[in-house]
């Protein structure tokens, strides 16, 4: 068959062209049809890492290495890697030089972070072990986290100042008292039912001190993910003692309404024993309480990183 | 009007033209003749501005193809047609696209009216048939004439002729002398042949300049050459005569 | 004794002067397209076969050399093809096709536009009033630059691919340990520095035996030096290109 010069000019052209892309993208270990997207990561050193190089996420290539920079004043390199469209890195992830240069194996590792964040955006830093981000994240959320921790204990001496002021007020308070059989009732299971939250509550600080220290010692997790756990927990902490302050409140507004004697409570009032049963849920609740302004560290004990601030 | 103005030039050390002046006049046909080796072809092609001068300068219609920038001299050259010793067709392109070369450049025709162009061109020079040939499978004579075809196929104002007749037999070269008349005639242009063959310079032309020892030794019209007592020129003149008189011109391969 | 100082300085302007004078004429594209066409033809599409040959007995010397050196150490088999691929990339490929069109397009050009010379058809196009260095000069540079570096491809695409065959073909490594090593070692500048370099060496062929042989003198004797003068010189500044970029951009 006989084609134009211009027919066989374009072709070998065309051909090229498709060879190169191809090529080039072949040997970058990139999916040939498909792109990809650019994530940064800062290291203090990078062992030799260089362009070209793969990464792997859990010991699978996902992308190339695309630029390895020097940034002297930051006394960082900055590493440019390319990972394929349809693989997401959750946030939190690590990016770690692993292998030897000399024997020719040197590559960016991924370790993912929890599987449940949402994934790195294109374009976005993640995060490296031992960089500077590390301790740039604890020292800026620190304060965040000594405050809330503060007002948590504010709200609970605010609480049990409440009560006890209640119990004073109460007038005739055995009288009063032992006219509140059902309300005490409902009280212990209230207390009780509180006690549980704030021991779990504790249980959960507890918990994020080790993943704290698991994390300062394995580098297993993005101090990003623990503190923002940290606030999770604390807030729950504190929504817990504001319901212990409404119901602290409540029980007040009864015991008001006893006082200017309402009917059927007067007949409750001849119950000793259920003045005694509310007397020692209070007495324990208050001892309780107390204590736990008075030592906080008794139930923090273990907050080894809060201590630090 | 070509007014060559005090020409110098030299190759090196080796000096070919000094002070060289000439007119070439409208509708004239100037033979150049002079030895080998005399400057003949070197004076040409300082008309068309392939060489330029050390010294002096060329007017063609009044313009100095010598310092006009290289657009205004390519303008200027499209006035000319000009037939190179060997012909200089390219020899990649059939006979007919040699032809029609000039045309699809320079001039605006439709393919047909380039097509029947060519035919009269290559009609014009007596080879109608030679078309979808190249020029290898031509003889000399016929490249000539092919080339020659192309030359006028602009219908340029100058022909200039390098040795239209050198290295052809006698009879191909009065053909080639009548197309130079015939050219001179039909179309009224203004031809400058350069030749060392005075049998064609009598068939042809009007008047004649002799380049002689770097510079125009005589120029004047065709019948005053025997008229004028001058050794030099009378020793060329009746030794082209004795050599065309003996020996008929035999071709000789160059 | 300064003529002989002169000379290589002449040489050096008339040669600039030329590629300037070709060039300024860019623009006028009707005049060199269909030359252009023609030159990509004659200078890319045609030397396909001859380059592809040398590509891939290139790569597949290279491969089994390689392996021989790396026989007795304790490097892995995936080294090979980490020194396989970027040596076509980055030299091979580029200078092999380069030294194949030295000869086959160099001399060509040079024999082309010298019979044109010596022939007075350079002097023919030029009294019609067409410009022959645009017409002549720039279709075959312009053709060089464009072609060389889809040749350098294929020469890439073709000399790897030798090398992975014969490795594969004498069970010197796997096609897989192969490609592992390459891309271990990959540089994504590679290729492109082997595209600089084609494009440079397309440039120095076609512009020197363009040179070369609108410049000839004196007959078959002069287009015979011409062609010998472009193939040699045009070999002699592809290597001394090849340092250079090296230095310079490496």
């Amino acid at each position: 068959m006989n084609y134009s010069n211009e027919v066989k000019v374009g072709l070998s052209i065309v051909l090229a062209v498709v060879v190169l892309i191809v090529g080039v993208r072949y040997f970058q270990d990139l999916p040939i049809f498909s792109s990809s997207y650019l994530l940064t990561a800062n290291f203090e050193n990078v062992s030799g890492l260089s362009a070209g190089n793969p990464v792997r996420l859990s010991g699978v290539n996902v992308g190339t290495v695309e630029s390895v920079q020097l940034q002297q004043d930051e006394e960082t390199v900055r590493v440019r890697f390319r990972v394929n469209e349809n693989v997401l890195i959750p946030e939190g992830s690590m990016a770690e030089v692993r292998g030897f240069s000399a024997l020719g194996g040197v590559r960016l590792g991924i370790r993912p972070g929890p599987s449940s964040n949402p994934p790195l955006q294109p374009g976005s830093i993640i995060n490296t072990p031992s960089g500077p981000g590390l301790l740039d994240q604890l020292t800026q959320q620190g304060p965040e986290m000594t405050s809330k921790v503060d007002s948590v204990l504010d709200n609970t001496s605010r609480a049990t100042g409440a009560l006890a002021n209640q119990m004073e007020e109460g007038g005739d308070l055995q009288q009063t008292l032992a006219s509140l059989r059902n309300v005490a009732t409902t009280l212990e299971s209230v207390s009780g039912g509180e006690e549980e939250t704030l021991r779990s509550a504790i249980q959960n600080l507890e918990t994020i001190t080790a993943d704290l220290q698991s994390f300062t010692s394995e580098n297993s997790d993005s101090l990003g993910v623990t503190v923002q756990r940290v606030n999770r927990n604390l807030t729950r902490l504190e929504q817990n003692l504001a319901n212990l302050e409404r119901t602290t409140a409540a029980l007040g507004s009864f015991a008001e309404k006893i006082n200017e004697g309402e009917g059927t409570l007067g007949r409750l009032a001849n119950d000793p024993s259920l003045y005694n049963n509310l007397d020692s849920t209070s007495v324990q609740m208050n001892r309780l309480l107390r204590d736990l302004q008075e030592n906080p560290q008794r139930y923090l004990e273990d907050m080894t990183l809060v201590r630090m601030f | 009007m070509i007014q060559i103005e005090h020409l110098h030039k030299s190759f090196g050390d080796l000096d070919v033209l000094e002070d060289v002046s000439l007119n070439i006049h409208e509708g004239e046909t100037l033979a150049i003749i002079g030895h080998s080796g005399s400057g003949k072809s070197v004076l040409m092609k300082h008309i068309v501005g392939l060489l330029s001068p050390d010294k002096g300068r060329v007017l063609v219609d009044d313009v100095d193809i010598c310092s006009v920038p290289y657009e205004r001299l390519r303008e200027v050259r499209k006035h000319f047609g000009v037939l190179f010793q060997g012909g200089a067709l390219f020899d990649s392109m059939t006979s007919e696209e040699n032809v029609a070369f000039p045309l699809e450049y320079f001039s605006s025709r439709s393919p047909a009216e380039i097509k029947a162009r060519v035919a009269e061109c290559l009609e014009l020079v007596r080879m109608p048939d030679v078309g979808p040939k190249k020029p290898a499978e031509l003889s000399g004579g016929m490249r000539k004439r092919v080339a020659l075809a192309r030359a006028i196929a602009l219908e340029p104002k100058y022909i200039l002729y390098d040795e239209p007749t050198s290295g052809l037999d006698p009879q191909t070269s009065n053909t080639i002398d009548e197309l130079i008349q015939q050219l001179a005639e039909e179309m009224n242009v203004t031809s400058v042949v350069v030749t060392h063959d005075m049998h064609s310079v009598f068939n042809i032309a009007d008047r004649a300049a002799f380049l002689y020892g770097k510079n125009l030794h005589w120029v004047g019209p065709i019948n005053a050459i025997h008229d004028r007592a001058d050794p030099v020129l009378d020793s060329f003149v009746t030794a082209s005569e004795y050599h065309v008189g003996t020996h008929p011109t035999a071709s000789s391969p160059s | 004794m300064t003529d002989r100082l002169l000379a290589p300085l002449h040489a050096i302007g008339t040669y600039f002067i030329l590629m300037g004078r070709a060039f300024a004429s860019v623009r006028e594209v009707r005049t060199y397209w269909s030359n252009f066409i023609t030159q990509m033809v004659r200078i890319g599409v045609e030397s396909i076969p001859i380059v592809a040959l040398a590509a891939a007995f290139t790569g597949a010397v290279l491969t089994v050399q390689t392996a021989y050196q790396l026989q007795t150490s304790f490097v892995p088999n995936t080294i090979i093809g980490s020194i396989v691929v970027p040596s076509m990339m980055l030299e091979l490929a580029a200078v092999i096709t380069a030294f194949i069109l030295a000869g086959r397009v160099g001399a060509r050009i040079a024999a082309e536009l010298g019979t044109m010379r010596v022939s007075e058809q350079i002097d023919a196009l030029e009294v019609m009033g067409l410009n022959s260095i645009s017409f002549l000069i720039l279709p075959r540079v312009l053709a060089g630059v464009v072609m060389f570096p889809a040749l350098y491809i294929f020469a890439c695409l073709i000399g790897i691919g030798g090398g992975l065959g014969i490795a594969e073909a004498a069970g010197l490594l796997s096609t897989t340990e192969f490609i592992e090593g390459a891309r271990q070692f990959y540089q994504p500048f590679d290729p492109y520095f082997g595209l600089i370099k084609s494009i440079t060496f397309g440039f120095i062929i076609t512009s020197i035996a363009c040179y070369k042989g609108y410049y000839t003198k004196g007959g078959a004797e002069g287009v015979g030096q011409s062609t010998t003068e472009a193939a040699v010189q045009s070999c002699v500044f592809v290597l001394l290109a090849d340092l250079a970029l090296a230095v310079l951009l490496l």
